[in-house]
């Protein structure tokens, strides 16, 4: 059968389970758009158009976390793969898989700068697992199937096919069924279990450290029998929050920078860290020496570049997490030992644990919890980058994997809009809560007509400090409280703002406000509702270890 | 730590940009190169790239196992 190289491109996406894709056509995707407008009249592929190319990624990407599938997004050449370009690092960061698909010009006029050319691989080369530019539309089938192989396997992450014009109108015979085999030779897997259960037997001070890699392998019920077993008690980094249930009591939350008390404290005084599917970012371990100063460290990856990468390890298991686990957990005998589990719960109860201002009162802490005693125990909840992401990490009571969806390796700023439509559309129009605040949501609100246009019942709660609220907090702390282009001033009325847009808006500044407008909120379910909290413009995210420091040099109050 | 000379064969996919992604991750991990050639391997479609580096013992296990995670190449030795 022959197909055009458009047509290959869609066959492929429906070969892999792809139903719905994001993007923003132009001049060098018109191919492919005239494909999707073939494949929309079928019911094969649906097309979410944003209203930017970075929101289409942030939607992939939301899409993707919220249900463990590949998201597919789609520009077209120049500006219009370059608005990718932060999109596809935020997944990079945090191993999201992605495929996105990116026109240019015809090949004859590659590398003449010609009208909205840009050299698309050598951009993403560093924030891409991998990157393609087709040279030859017989070339297309084996590149997209080993695309979608290399997001997926291994170390997750997202996969870049530039795809010039000529290629996309070129024909060459397209078989379906064709195999490929992409596995590399000779890789030889380190998995010596018996020393794994020697370093667990010796140790009475075990700990649990818990990274996104967890989920990726939706190992989260092994993890949890692993944790009962040898009665180790559980944190995690911003990556592993919703891989163990809240209520888990044994379970004592972020580690790190603005994690809990309980958290670090107990991580600070283990004799064994068993490391499972995270980089030791320098915001969870915060100084390297003192982090590990204590304890051994056992660490299981899927990835063996990871391994020692930030923090030497004392031995490793190299593999799926999920299967090293099914295989480690039958070899390890019930510990009888509770004084260490016992004295963690303590901590997770102790006064030093609860730096939040008392629950009654109008705080982003309580918002945070009222706001979560209307959702499911599967509502997925997003945020965007700054205090209120720390706050929702902090005290939302997550309780079933892939129900938060943040961006924690790149940070990035705006982009919680797009991701909560991505992960809307994953949970088929589901309820989705986004938290956010001014400094964020003016990044990528523009994104809102995505969620109006298409019915999405998203649920904003921004909270509003009139601030740039964690720079302003750093200011406060090393730079003797110079504000320097942190409090914002802005006029924007955000009623009107998402009233303009096609939504509906509520303003919020107490408590009994916030639980009228909830209950108003909550009866729309055909597009967004936007809760404008004003709240404290100088409350801070605590507890906060400085950085390249440890838990005893913790700011509580 | 105590740096020392250390050379690695790297045996690439023979495609535009194999080198790129190689020289590109030592210089984003501000590892220096201080030697490098490259010649077409004996195997069909493959190439061998050479590369002298400075630096010390645990250092060297992290740069062989990002240079294979690199998805356009084959294998890593030291030499």
């Amino acid at each position: 059968m022959k197909l055009t190289g458009a047509q290959i491109l869609l066959e492929e996406l429906k070969y892999h389970g792809i139903t719905e894709v994001f993007g923003y056509p132009g001049g060098t995707v018109i191919n492919i758009y005239d494909e999707l407008y073939k494949a929309e009249e079928q019911g094969t592929i649906k097309h979410y158009i944003t209203a930017h190319e970075q929101g289409a990624v942030h939607a992939a990407d939301g899409y993707a976390r919220a249900s463990g599938k590949t998201g597919v997004a789609i520009a077209t050449s120049g500006p219009g793969a370059t608005n990718t370009v932060t999109g596809i690092a935020t997944a990079y960061l945090d191993s999201i898989p992605l495929v996105v698909i990116t026109g240019n010009v015809p090949t004859t006029l590659i590398g003449r700068d010609s009208f909205q050319e840009v050299d698309m691989v050598g951009i993403t080369m560093p924030i891409t697992k991998h990157n393609f530019i087709v040279k030859s539309t017989a070339d297309l089938q084996k590149t997209l199937r080993r695309a979608f192989y290399i997001a997926n396997h291994g170390k997750k992450g997202p996969v870049l096919v530039d795809i010039p014009k000529d290629m996309q109108t070129g024909t060459c015979t397209y078989n379906r069924d064709k195999k490929f085999n992409f596995s590399k030779a000779n890789q030889k897997k380190s998995l010596n279990f018996d020393k794994a259960v020697e370093f667990i037997s010796s140790s009475k001070k075990p700990f649990l450290y818990v990274g996104g890699g967890v989920i990726a392998a939706n190992a989260s019920e092994l993890v949890l029998q692993l944790s009962r077993k040898i009665n180790a008690p559980v944190g995690c980094s911003l990556m592993g929050l919703s891989a163990i249930p809240r209520d888990y009591d044994a379970f004592l939350g972020l580690i790190g920078m603005h994690g809990r008390y309980a958290a670090s404290k107990a991580q600070a005084e283990c004799d064994l860290l068993i490391a499972i599917g995270t980089r030791f970012s320098d915001r969870t371990t915060g100084n390297k020496e003192k982090f590990r100063k204590s304890c051994k460290v056992l660490q299981i990856d899927i990835d063996k570049a990871e391994i020692g990468k930030n923090v030497p390890t004392d031995f490793y298991l190299e593999g799926n997490i999920n299967d090293i686990l099914a295989a480690l957990l039958p070899k390890i005998p019930q510990s009888e030992n509770t004084e260490w589990i016992d004295y963690a719960k303590k901590l997770r109860w102790s006064d030093d644990n609860f730096s939040r201002m008392k629950d009654h009162e109008y705080s982003p802490y309580s918002i945070i919890k009222e706001v979560a005693k209307h959702m499911k125990d599967d509502t997925v909840v997003a945020t965007d980058v700054g205090q209120h992401q720390m706050w929702t990490a902090q005290y939302y009571p997550l309780k079933k994997p892939r129900t938060l969806v943040t961006s924690g390796g790149l940070g990035t700023m705006g982009f919680g809009m797009g991701a909560a439509i991505g992960a809307s559309l994953a949970k088929n129009k589901q309820r989705t809560v986004l938290f956010t605040s001014d400094g964020s949501f003016h990044m990528n609100l523009n994104e809102l007509v995505t969620a109006v246009s298409n019915n999405l019942p998203i649920l904003v709660v921004l909270l509003d400090n009139n601030a740039l609220g964690m720079v302003r907090q750093w200011q406060d702390v090393f730079f003797e409280k110079r504000h320097s282009q942190t409090i914002l001033n802005r006029k924007t009325n955000y009623v009107k703002l998402i009233e303009a847009f096609g939504g509906t808006g509520f303003r919020v500044t107490n408590m009994k406000e916030l639980a009228d407008s909830l209950v108003k909120a909550l009866k729309i379910n055909n597009g967004p509702v936007l809760l404008h909290c004003i709240i404290d413009g100088e409350a801070n995210v605590l507890p906060m270890i400085p950085p390249n420091s440890s838990v005893d040099e913790i700011i509580n109050k | 730590m105590e740096l020392k000379n250390y050379t690695l064969t790297i045996l690439v996919d023979d495609l535009p940009g194999a080198l790129t992604r190689i020289t590109g991750l030592f210089a984003r991990r501000a590892y220096n190169i201080d030697g490098l050639t490259v010649i077409k391997a004996s195997k069909k479609g493959t190439s061998l790239v050479t590369i002298v580096t400075q630096t010390d013992d645990r250092n060297i296990q992290i740069i062989v196992r990002q240079i294979e995670r690199i998805a356009d190449v084959q294998s890593v030795k030291i030499v």
